[in-house]
């Protein structure tokens, strides 16, 4: 019997699903790799593209709107990260606390954003931030005395930033409370009886312990802002200028909006891609970590 | 003595009150948190029902005459149900296709040693973070050359990158979580290795396998980029119909509430279903929720 199922073998198993990654994954990758290296507009025959070897990389290097855009990336990236893991961490220790009923409200009132449409939520944003009949700013008049432009050149990457960490604190926060909730009980006793405060529990105990997920909850989300484009591309369609204009927003406009250089906009995908390939080769590496 | 009981009573007033501080303060946290968290979309409500001037008040308005012809012109005026429709048409496909191919490659992967399997599991995961945009060019490009452009079968097989991986690694940890011990009394039995697949493994894992299904389905009905640029007119999905909202005269408010209401409303209730598995599926299975 056993040898039987040693004996067995996988491959008809995972066959199935190989060849539809391959199909629908990874023939697309090879594409968009071959379509990088080539000069076609969008609109054009197909016959009319000509292979330009590496020039749209080199070009997208030395051009000032993808630097920029690359910034408004890494600022969007690391501000969302800390908002969403401070508050996170606050409201998941805070939880942790509380008697069975207060928990379930809070985790109810959590999941409600991270369900949400992400094109849903960039249009009813978009409408509380508005600067004269937004919900937002009708309390902003009330408690400062003055409105602000929420849409201006300096504020719009505030305002989506706002955004994501509304959308995506729960998710940090309810990765980090099911991590609290599955750490030993005794250790936080023994440190009690020491005399410990409440902060030197925090520092000496919860964040070595939950080291790990904090880890993961933290790539995953550095990896999903990174590639962030729905929500944004609703409330400012990476405007007012390019001050919201992360990379995947940049890509759309390069090779859909004001220019059909599909060549150049999937020079900048790859780019992109590897970025993220980088993160998710990180992220693997801890988790197999883990697993031994 | 004396003094004893009075510190022994000052004691118990300073603990009372210090609860009564803390009760205020934990009420206040939990307020700001719904507030935070939840008001937002109650206020969303209020907006679909509200007419176009009420909408725009400014200041906004918190008692209003309630109106709900937002909701008859979400229905009449901007084809709900045909969005619904088109939304469904790949959704359902999809998340078919996505457990004939993911149920077997999980369970391959879960029971099964083979040479290369972790790098393989890992290998299928990065498929599921690529970029949105990255999927989008190619599948533009080849799509128009086999002019399945803005045809429901584009964005089922465009969605499956996103579904099929997540699939296959959620249900792998179902899986694992299956004594080897069950699935050989099941061979004693008599039943073929497909056979415990089918008729013993699947159905223990029903729980994982109804919440993998339904997150499969909130992935796709959420999607945006992908249906954004690959349909356009015939088979555009429920996420960009709110995008269809912007007149020349501003965006319609109430309308576009009404709309994403009735959108996004099956999908809370589905998430609130499978709350104990959401933590599970969101971090691919790496933390295990309770």
């Amino acid at each position: 019997m056993l040898r039987r199922l040693r004996e067995e073998s996988a491959i008809p198993w995972i066959t199935p699903a190989i060849f539809t990654l391959i199909v629908v994954a990874i023939i697309p990758t090879i594409f968009l790799f071959y379509l990088s290296l080539h000069n076609w507009e969008l609109g054009n025959p197909w016959n009319s593209r000509t292979f330009i070897g590496l020039k749209n990389f080199v070009d997208v290097f030395k051009d000032e709107q993808f630097i920029n855009s690359l910034l408004v990336t890494f600022k969007y990236c690391i501000a969302v990260v800390i908002i969403e893991f401070l508050l996170g961490f606050s409201i998941a220790n805070y939880m942790k606390g509380q008697n069975q009923r207060i928990k379930f409200f809070i985790l109810i009132s959590l999941i409600i954003p991270l369900t949400m449409t992400p094109s849903v939520v960039g249009l009813i944003w978009r409408s509380y931030f508005n600067s004269t009949a937004g919900i937002i700013n009708f309390f902003v008049d009330i408690i400062f005395g003055t409105k602000i432009n929420w849409f201006s050149k300096n504020n719009a990457l505030l305002t989506t930033i706002l955004v994501d960490s509304w959308q995506w604190t729960s998710f940090v926060t309810i990765m980090l409370y099911s991590g609290l909730e599955a750490l030993p009980q005794e250790c936080f006793e023994a440190a009690s009886m020491d005399g410990a405060s409440g902060w030197e529990k925090i520092k000496y105990i919860t964040l070595p312990l939950l080291k790990p997920i904090i880890l993961i909850a933290l790539l995953l989300r550095i990896m999903d802002a990174f590639k962030m484009f729905d929500v944004i591309f609703v409330m400012t369609e990476g405007g007012p200028g390019n001050a919201t204009e992360l990379l995947s927003l940049h890509i759309y406009r390069i090779g859909f909006f004001h220019t059909g250089y599909i060549g150049r906009a999937s020079a900048i995908a790859v780019i992109l891609l590897v970025i993220i390939i980088v993160f998710s080769q990180i992220l693997i590496r801890k988790m197999s970590s883990n697993e031994k | 003595m004396k003094n004893k009981f009075a510190k022994y009573f000052s004691s118990l007033v300073y603990i009372k009150k210090r609860g009564l501080i803390n009760r205020i303060l934990s009420i206040l946290v939990i307020l700001l948190i719904f507030i935070i968290f939840v008001f937002p979309v109650i206020w969303m409500v209020a907006m679909s029902l509200k007419t176009k001037a009420q909408n725009i008040a400014s200041p906004p308005l918190f008692i209003w005459e309630v109106t709900y012809n937002n909701y008859k012109l979400a229905i009449t005026k901007y084809n709900f149900l045909s969005f619904l429709k088109n939304s469904l048409m790949v959704v359902l496909p999809n998340i078919i296709i996505t457990l004939l191919v993911s149920c077997p490659a999980a369970y391959g992967l879960s029971r099964f040693n083979f040479k290369g399997k972790k790098d393989l599991a890992f290998w299928i995961l990065s498929i599921r973070m690529a970029p949105a945009m990255a999927v989008v060019l190619p599948f533009f490009v080849i799509g128009s050359f086999l002019r399945i452009l803005d045809n429901p079968i584009i964005l089922i097989i465009a969605y499956l990158t996103i579904n099929v991986p997540f699939a296959i690694w959620i249900l792998r940890g179902f899986f694992d979580e299956i004594p080897i011990e069950v699935e050989e009394a099941g061979m004693l039995e008599g039943l073929s290795r497909f056979g415990v697949f089918l008729k013993l493994s699947l159905p223990i894992i029903r729980g994982g396998l109804a919440a993998t299904i339904i997150l499969c389905i909130i992935q796709a009905y959420n999607e945006f980029a992908l249906a954004m640029f690959l349909t356009s007119f015939n088979a555009r999905t429920l996420p960009t119909l709110v995008t269809q909202f912007q007149s020349h005269m501003g965006i319609l408010w109430g309308p576009m509430a009404a709309t994403s209401l009735m959108a996004t409303i099956p999908i809370i209730v589905l998430t609130i279903l499978v709350r104990k598995h959401l933590v599970t599926g969101m971090s691919f299975g790496m933390v295990r929720g309770k």
